[in-house]
């Protein structure tokens, strides 16, 4: 350290102690021998009320500072030069371990479970990390890219939209002709949504939304493939109505769940507020908060629900309670869209717990190898269980 | 054993000193972008260099007040080749007085930046309008949407509260008070 700077320091923090008329006795006299020393700061100590005039000038700037804002991004500088792929990839696997020890993972023990992080985490397997983005199509059948870097505001014919931060929100749209708008969510991504109407619509990965832009008539009518939690804005004068498959739900104002990835074309709605009516091929079901259906092969059945696996995702975890091996593969396979390749006859080992699912399904093979006694990998878009 | 920083040290140096720092380059760089900039910058490579640090919180704060100062003259040395300026040695002539003034700003401004901080946020709406923004009363209520009654009200609480948890900055800004009010 240049002992000079110290020394400017120590001045400045005396010039400021005067200042501000928090000075002892002792440091009034070591400022008196400061001044001898360094004579600019006489001025600054003989006119008090102009050197707190020329403070005040600058104390301005910084009223609307926000310093846990300008530190936040200090650590994004620090991660976006800081590149080494290792790291990241310890990383991940080390919070995918930390959020099954939490979520309570009873699992069994591996003795060769060091090396596999390591070699399931190399660059070439495909990772599917969260991110707030989308692709919404306008009326006309243009496009426009929602999320990260994209636009601040969107324009279709009359309708002008803000989009702030990870959210659409169409509710100071004015549009009498009802454009049809699509919300497309990729692979690895998420969307959250606000209709004309108030309702919010939260968007999972490679699910899609068709909305009118604004509701007219005595109907809300959407459409929607994938997976998406709707919280209905009240209005008992006009059902919300939404078409998955060949399967309608009806709702006034309630929240529920609708999951179509799932296998062999069953649609899964759980509904965790309120009322609604499930009807498919002239059938109808109407089920209370706490239930959910299953539809989609011409029949509904009705099951209790399990509301935190309608929740969990819309928070970024993959959630299982009390799932045998084989549910949770199942869960992945179907959250990362490949197939089970199970060779073993597997244990009935129950498991509780819950992964982030923003993760690569690399680094959610090896957690699983590591906490199981098989080994799970990913061969050719298949989850193979050894 | 020599104590290692953490993140959270950091976090608490930056608290403390982030505002005194790109006070401080302003001076020199004259611009506040360019002033952020810097000091975040000069944070990033405190986080990356942990291990190499001085423990000391005296040692520390020197090095923040060097390296800022460091990272800023070079900034308008390049900047001034950049715009074709003749290399004068106008700067270094100055250069002594001026870094001393821009420290004593830096200091100040960031100790009485906290002062305000420390106040509920209803005071410190008001300490700004009318202490800082030179507000009166009643453009202040205009503004906050409630009566001169209240400002009034929050203009002497926050003066109270100032003077109970911060005895002597009150002073200062008493200072402004009459300075402005008086």
């Amino acid at each position: 350290m240049i002992p000079k700077d110290e020394h400017y320091i120590r001045a400045a923090e005396l010039v400021a102690r005067y200042l501000e008329g928090d000075i002892s006795d002792e440091e009034l006299r070591e400022l008196m021998d400061t001044v001898e020393r360094y004579p600019s700061l006489r001025s600054w100590v003989e006119s008090k009320d102009i050197s707190l005039e020329k403070i005040r000038e600058r104390l301005t700037e910084y009223q609307s500072f926000d310093l846990e804002k300008e530190w936040q991004s200090v650590l994004a500088r620090r991660d976006t030069i800081r590149t080494p792929m290792y790291k990241k990839w310890w990383a991940i696997a080390a919070s995918i371990i930390a959020v099954c020890l939490v979520g309570g993972a009873l699992l069994l023990n591996n003795k060769e479970s060091t090396n596999k992080i390591a070699d399931t985490s190399s660059p070439q397997i495909e990772i599917v990390p969260g991110r707030e983005i989308a692709t919404l199509t306008l009326s006309d059948g243009s496009t426009v890219q929602l999320g990260e870097a994209g636009r601040n505001m969107v324009v279709d014919g009359n309708t002008t939209l803000d989009v702030t931060g990870d959210m659409l929100d169409y509710r100071q749209a004015k549009d009498a002709e009802a454009h049809i708008h699509k919300l497309r969510v990729p692979l690895g991504g998420t969307y959250h949504i606000q209709l004309a109407d108030g309702t919010k619509v939260w968007l999972n990965a490679d699910s899609e939304l068709e909305f009118p832009a604004s509701f007219v008539g005595n109907e809300r009518p959407v459409k929607v493939r994938g997976e998406a939690y709707f919280e209905i804005a009240k209005d008992p004068s006009r059902p919300f109505k939404v078409e998955v498959g060949d399967t309608e739900v009806e709702a006034l104002g309630t929240a529920f769940n609708i999951n179509t990835h799932l296998y062999q074309g069953k649609i899964k709605t759980i509904l965790t507020e309120g009322k609604i009516k499930v009807s498919t091929n002239g059938e109808y079901k109407v089920i209370e908060h706490g239930y959910e259906t299953i539809s989609g092969q011409g029949n509904i059945t009705i099951g209790k629900a399990d509301l935190e696996e309608a929740l969990a995702w819309k928070d970024g975890y993959f959630y299982f309670n009390s799932k045998s091996l084989k549910e949770v593969l199942e869960d992945v396979a179907r959250w990362y869209k490949v197939d089970v390749d199970i060779r073993p006859v597997l244990s009935d080992k129950r498991y509780v717990g819950g992964i982030k699912k923003s993760e690569s399904i690399a680094a959610v093979c090896s957690v699983l190898s590591d906490l199981t006694s098989y080994n799970i990998a990913l061969e050719n878009k298949k989850l193979v269980v050894r | 054993m020599k104590n290692i920083l953490t993140e959270m040290h950091v976090k608490a140096l930056f608290e403390q000193y982030y505002i005194a720092l790109v006070e401080f380059s302003w001076h020199i760089v004259k611009c506040r972008d360019t002033a952020s900039d810097i000091v975040q910058d000069t944070f990033v490579k405190v986080l990356e260099r942990l291990e190499e640090l001085p423990s000391q919180e005296k040692a520390l704060k020197s090095y923040l007040y060097s390296s800022v100062r460091n990272i800023s003259l070079n900034h308008i040395r390049h900047q001034k080749i950049a715009d074709g300026y003749q290399k004068s040695n106008e700067w270094n002539e100055m250069d002594e007085t001026y870094i001393l003034d821009a420290m004593i700003y830096a200091e100040t401004v960031n100790n009485l930046h906290k002062a305000i901080k420390t106040l509920p946020k209803s005071c410190q709406e008001v300490c700004k309008l009318t202490y800082l923004e030179g507000k009166s009363n009643s453009e202040a209520a205009e503004l906050c949407g409630v009566s001169i009654n209240t400002i009034k009200t929050q203009k002497r609480r926050s003066v109270e509260l100032l003077r109970h948890r911060l005895a002597p900055i009150f002073h200062s800004l008493k200072a402004f008070v009459l300075f402005f009010f008086g």
